[in-house]
């Protein structure tokens, strides 16, 4: 079972749409399993779902064995969707005062270990108890990241971060996302920060397509699997993989 | 975690799908993928020891598949070419050992071709989001007896009421699902066998049939397993078939034996003469079959430095196979060979016919076999008090063909003694006989690579290298001979004197009844 996380500590940086669309592509060739756990609950309206009435945040940290009656089947074969709550903001005060508030998240996704052979983590923005508990349990965070100075501080801060809780900094995959190439200081921040910290090659392009995923209610690699966009997550998630594969040999 | 539910249903008669759609259609959206028309091959071995752990193992979209029959879901998927024949060849590690631990040496067979047209529908609520799925399978079968309409009704998870209410629906039009009171309708459907072959014994025999009946009934049972491989041995699909073949051959072996006193001794002599004839035939093929499954480990074993070489050998060993495999298949299709199976099996047929004037033959069979295990018994209890660790090779070649006797006794008349008694006394049986087969193998082996060796010397067709690899390989085989020699008569001495077997007897047995 691989664990991929998309996270930064900013918001509005596509990481949901990223999560949608990598959940899609994986589903394509593996079980997968996406975990929306924002609050705010976009992974799960872009699926359709919503959260079964008697899920909230304290069931997912005190009920890990019985998850399995909240998670949701998609509209698309192989992928399934554990949806986000309004309760989830509540999270970190849950983490709290659980035993192992650190790798609370881990134990949870051991249950799914049997079932999924890929499993996408949709996060919420900020460094908390949450993220921490994000850092343990996912083999990679994918980092989307929007060519800009205040971009380029929050990915410093979370490798900061990482170096001082003593977290392997291989876990961290940053791609550039919204990247607009008519904007010179997108082009000046890639060429600046890619060889940096080592940014995956693929990135994903402003687009309109992506933003109409909202209005359709669906995955662009699914709505359009012609279009640039849904070519840009293609590529991206390949490369993904690949960097993995060459990784574990 | 649970699996999302999978039914399986069938159209039979006057009802349409489309009657079903139009139904469906009356409580949800109903949106088709565009048809596509697929091909599936279904392979398992002669044996079916797949589809009997309810697994179907398939080819279809340049990719393997393994298929759990309970709930529907694909336990392994693996995209590979399709010239598959064993385990060993999969690409795939998990599909590979899963395939091991049931295959073995078998060979997989195609069972079918199933060409079909196939068509998703998505069941969708009012909010347009997915609670179902629909598979229709269109199937292009020539057995107007069987289905041609399939449906698949996949639950999708979290929307379990909907996956209810459909189930009902379908119930409703009389649509019948598939389940165990129709499993041979599917069984055929996928080119299974409704009774699959099997080696094992099972002849139901009773206390009160006479000795004549059930002999018979053994023996045309031991005679249909020995036509049944004949075939398989002839197109070389698997070594199973000529080994299931001699088994078959060794078990009529015993009970003619055991039984001759009830038999004619002229008909006796002249079967017995027929069936040492068969098993000398295929001896050396089994010989060479059962060096050849071991190949690799051997390899492996072997020094470095003739490492290499020994793939001479085994080419060598493979050209003497295609020799004695042409010889076996000669007798097989020979007139000679159908011309004994003839007489044979009328002679088995006329068994019960020879009551009348063979008094014997008429005794109860539960009388007679027992008295026979009580002999086997007994000669062996004997036996035990005689039996030390440095035991004569001539003494242990006694006592091993003895238990073998008694195991084949004790399988075909399993139903005279309480199952556990008679099962624990086989299987220990089973593993002292395997041991001594591990040490038979050894020591043939030896003897017929030296005696390649010698032949290939003598025409001078061997370098030095080669020849070493010979050496290496033959000092090998008698290094695993020593070890297992060693432990086999530690095994054998314990069981011999433990007397469990004993606990067969009739007092005990009847104790344990009551």
């Amino acid at each position: 079972m691989s664990v991929f996380a998309l996270y930064n500590i900013k918001g509005g940086v596509g990481k949901t749409s990223a999560a949608v669309n990598f959940a899609w592509l994986s589903a394509q060739q593996d079980k997968t399993l996406l975990i929306d756990l924002d609050p705010q609950s976009a992974s799960s309206f872009y699926f359709r779902v919503r959260a079964a009435k008697k899920h909230s945040s304290k069931k997912l940290i005190k009920k890990t064995k019985s998850l399995d009656k909240f998670i949701r089947g998609t509209d698309f074969p192989g992928l399934d969707i554990l949806p986000a709550d309004l309760s989830y903001r509540n999270l970190d005060l849950e983490l709290k005062k659980s035993k192992n508030s650190r790798s609370r998240l881990r134990r949870i996704l051991n249950n799914f270990k049997e079932e999924y052979t890929v499993i996408i983590i949709d996060c919420p923005p900020n460094i908390t108890l949450v993220s921490e508990n994000i850092f343990q349990a996912a083999d990679y965070l994918l980092i989307p990241t929007i060519p800009t100075y205040l971009s380029e501080l929050t990915l410093i801060k979370l490798i900061d971060f990482f170096t001082e809780e003593n977290i392997s900094q291989k876990k961290i995959q940053p791609f550039f996302s919204m990247v607009e190439k008519r904007k010179k200081l997108h082009l000046q921040k890639i060429d600046e920060l890619s060889e940096k910290y080592h940014f995956l090659i693929n990135h994903i392009p402003y687009l309109s397509d992506i933003e109409k995923m909202g209005e359709e209610r669906m995955p662009v690699c699914s709505q359009r699997p012609a279009s640039p966009a849904a070519q840009a997550y293609k590529n991206l998630w390949e490369e993904i993989n690949k960097r993995i594969k060459n990784k574990d040999n | 975690m649970k699996n999302p539910r999978k039914n399986l249903y069938y159209l039979h008669g006057a009802i349409q799908h489309t009657e079903l759609l139009y139904t469906i259609r009356q409580s949800f959206i109903l949106e088709a993928e565009k048809r596509k028309r697929k091909q599936i091959k279904i392979f398992d071995s002669f044996d079916q020891r797949l589809f009997q752990k309810n697994k179907l193992l398939c080819y279809e979209d340049n990719t393997w598949k393994l298929l759990d029959l309970t709930t529907f879901q694909y336990e392994q998927k693996s995209p590979d070419k399709p010239d598959k024949k064993f385990y060993w060849q999969f690409c795939d590690k998990n599909l590979c050992d899963y395939l091991k631990d049931i295959l073995n040496t078998r060979a997989l067979i195609e069972k079918a071709i199933i060409s079909y047209t196939q068509t998703i529908y998505h069941i969708k609520n009012s909010d347009k989001k997915t609670v179902a799925r629909l598979r229709h399978f269109e199937l292009e079968i020539s057995d107007l007896s069987l289905p041609d309409n399939i449906f698949l009704l996949e639950e999708v998870r979290g929307y379990q009421k909907s996956f209810d209410k459909l189930g009902l629906i379908i119930t409703d039009l009389a649509i019948n699902e598939f389940s165990e009171n129709n499993k041979s309708l599917f069984t055929r459907l996928l080119g299974m066998d409704i009774e699959p072959y099997s080696n094992s014994f099972s002849v139901n025999l009773k206390p009160e049939m006479s000795a004549a009946t059930a002999i018979r009934e053994i023996m045309v049972f031991l005679t249909n397993i020995m036509r049944k491989n004949e075939e398989g041995i002839s197109l070389d699909i698997d070594t199973e078939f000529l080994h299931d073949y001699r088994v078959a051959i060794r078990r009529v072996r015993t009970i003619l034996s055991e039984m001759k006193s009830l038999i004619p001794n002229d008909q006796y002599e002249y079967f017995k003469t027929f069936f040492i004839k068969v098993l000398k035939i295929s001896n050396v093929l089994r010989d060479l079959d059962v060096l050849l499954l071991k190949k690799d480990s051997y390899r492996d074993l072997l020094p470095l430095a003739v490492k290499d070489n020994s793939n001479f050998i085994f080419k060598t060993i493979s050209k003497k196979r295609t020799v004695e495999l042409k010889k076996v298949k000669n007798f097989l299709k020979s007139t000679e060979y159908e011309q004994y199976l003839w007489e044979w099996q009328d002679f088995i047929n006329r068994l019960e016919g020879m009551q009348i004037n063979n008094e014997p033959l008429s005794r109860y069979i539960d009388i007679v076999a027992r008295q026979r295990i009580e002999k086997k018994i007994n000669t062996l209890q004997k036996k035990k008090f005689k039996f030390k660790k440095d035991v004569s090779p001539q003494v242990l070649h006694e006592l091993r063909i003895e238990t073998k006797k008694l195991k084949y006794m004790l399988e075909a008349f399993r139903f005279l003694y309480p199952e556990n008694t008679a099962m624990s006394i086989i299987n220990n049986l089973k593993k002292i006989q395997d041991r001594f087969g591990l040490l038979h193998d050894l020591l043939v082996q030896q003897n017929l690579l030296d005696l390649y060796f010698n032949e290939l010397d003598a025409k001078g067709k061997i370098a030095g290298k080669e020849a070493a690899a010979f050496g290496a390989l033959i000092n090998l085989l008698n290094q695993q001979y020593q070890s297992a020699h060693r432990k086999s008569i530690n095994k054998f001495h314990k069981f011999i004197k433990s007397g469990d077997y004993a606990r067969l007897n009739h007092a005990e047995m009847i104790e344990e009844r009551l």
